[in-house]
């Protein structure tokens, strides 16, 4: 052994006064290293003795409670092994020995390989993971949809439009058209609903102008070409769904300055306007 | 030190929920959408309108080639505006606009239409009409090495016109003419 691995190995070892055989061997051969080793000890000796800062009050105080809690009473089943600490606390040893026992079979074998590498290693290792890591979540932040860089979504509404004409393009019955006009209304009034306190209010009104178009030329007078069977069989949850978009434009105008709710209005009247004559073409359908 | 390394696998995980979840408009954004969409919103409104009431399949091929033209031009607009992320978002529904739309009526029509009518001439100028509006897009895009959306964004045209050209192939001597 020469005396560079000599002060790599006392470095890395929690001991450096417990010398092993090849340790011994070349100490008494070298001086330098002696005298090293002493240095050593005496400062591993003196660590143990310098000024440990008083711990914060809360966690004084944690422990302060928990040394002094009241015990629970145990059930029969469990085995307990109690022990006196300073003549007046109780504590259940078996719990602490528990989480001791499955702590000691985790870190076993990591313990094992960590002291195979000295000290100063072990730290330039675990610099390293923790720069690996931290990277590769800044990595994965920077390529998520939810980073600053990522980029824009698409714009919902114009989406959702487009994917409903499609539908009307592919529409084969006059019923599929008539869902379809009832969903992209749908879309037209939540839309307007949604964006009334942050959009501009011409570009709110011609969504609502459009919703009440929708409404009026596409549900209702398609809804007059539909046998009386398919008649009933849509029309009622259509004239619900305009019920309950009517209601909730209402209760939102309510708290909005007249001059704001002017779309919410226009949504309102459509709304009620299509129940009415939906449910009048169900009740002539029915007679 | 020791905290620092145990918070490490917490931020790791929290990068991972981040990445897993899909950015969404705010509602300020969907609001700038919308001023800058409602054009395109009304076009394409109208043609679902269109697409209700018309029985006939050349009104409704010749609505959807309409609305496919408002998209043509607003792709220009946000091409020479440098906003080739929108030209690319709008290129997207053009495609589809083109193939489950214009291409499928075409074709539903042609089956119909015997040959010689005059509806196979009102088909035949409906379809050019819609394959030279997307030509002169195609052309008219900036070069397509200057951003991978504008790549994207001809790519989605191209793909769109070829769509129609396949839907109906009329034969050789009657395309010369």
């Amino acid at each position: 052994m020469n005396c560079e691995a000599l002060h790599s190995r006392l470095l890395g070892s929690e001991r450096p006064d417990r010398l092993t055989a090849d340790v011994s061997a070349h100490l008494k051969t070298c001086a330098a290293c002696r005298k090293w080793q002493r240095r050593l000890v005496h400062l591993e000796r003196n660590v143990a003795l310098l000024p440990v800062a008083p711990a914060p009050r809360g966690k004084a105080e944690f422990v302060r409670q928990f040394i002094a809690a009241e015990l629970e009473p145990l059930s029969p089943e469990c085995e307990v092994f109690s022990e006196s600490t300073n003549g007046v606390t109780t504590i259940q040893v078996w719990k602490f020995e528990k989480l001791a026992s499955a702590l000691r079979s985790s870190l076993r074998v990591p313990r094992a390989t960590l002291n195979a590498f000295p000290a100063p290693a072990r730290r330039r290792i675990a610099a390293v993971l923790a720069a690996s890591l931290l990277l590769l979540a800044f990595g994965l932040w920077i390529n998520s949809p939810t980073s600053l860089f990522a980029p824009k979504p698409p714009d919902p509404l114009l989406a959702s439009v487009v994917e409903r004409d499609l539908r009307l393009a592919a529409a084969k019955s006059p019923s599929e058209r008539v869902e379809t006009l009832a969903d992209l209304a749908d879309d037209l009034q939540g839309s307007t609903r949604t964006l009334i306190d942050a959009g501009q209010p011409d570009d709110l009104k011609a969504l609502a102008d459009l919703y009440e178009q929708v409404v009026r030329d596409g549900i209702v007078l398609q809804a007059k070409s539909l046998p009386p069977e398919e008649q009933a069989r849509l029309l009622e949850g259509i004239a619900d769904r305009l019920v309950a978009a009517g209601d909730e434009a209402e209760n939102r105008a309510k708290v909005l300055p007249e001059s704001s709710a002017a779309p919410l209005n226009i949504i309102i009247r459509a709304a009620r306007d299509g129940d009415r004559n939906l449910r009048k073409l169900l009740r002539e359908g029915r007679s | 030190m020791n905290r620092f390394v145990f918070a490490l696998p917490l931020i790791l995980c929290a990068s991972l929920a981040a990445a897993d979840s899909p950015r969404r408009l705010s509602i300020a954004e969907q609001a700038a959408s919308l001023q800058q969409n409602l054009g395109l919103i009304r076009s394409v409104v109208g043609n679902s309108l269109s697409l209700a009431r018309e029985e006939d399949r050349l009104k409704r091929a010749d609505a959807c080639s309409k609305t496919a033209a408002d998209l043509c031009r607003e792709i220009q607009h946000a091409a020479d505006a440098g906003d080739s992320a929108r030209a690319a978002e709008l290129a997207l529904h053009l495609r589809k606009l083109l193939t489950q739309g214009v291409s499928s009526i075409l074709k539903d029509a042609h089956k119909d239409i015997p040959p010689g009518v005059s509806d196979e001439q009102r088909l035949r100028e409906i379809q050019e009409r819609t394959v030279n509006e997307l030509r002169s897009l195609e052309e008219h895009l900036p070069a397509s090495s200057t951003s991978d959306d504008l790549d994207l964004t001809i790519h989605r045209v191209r793909e769109g016109r070829v769509e129609v050209e396949k839907a109906v192939v009329w034969p050789k001597n009657e395309t010369e003419k």
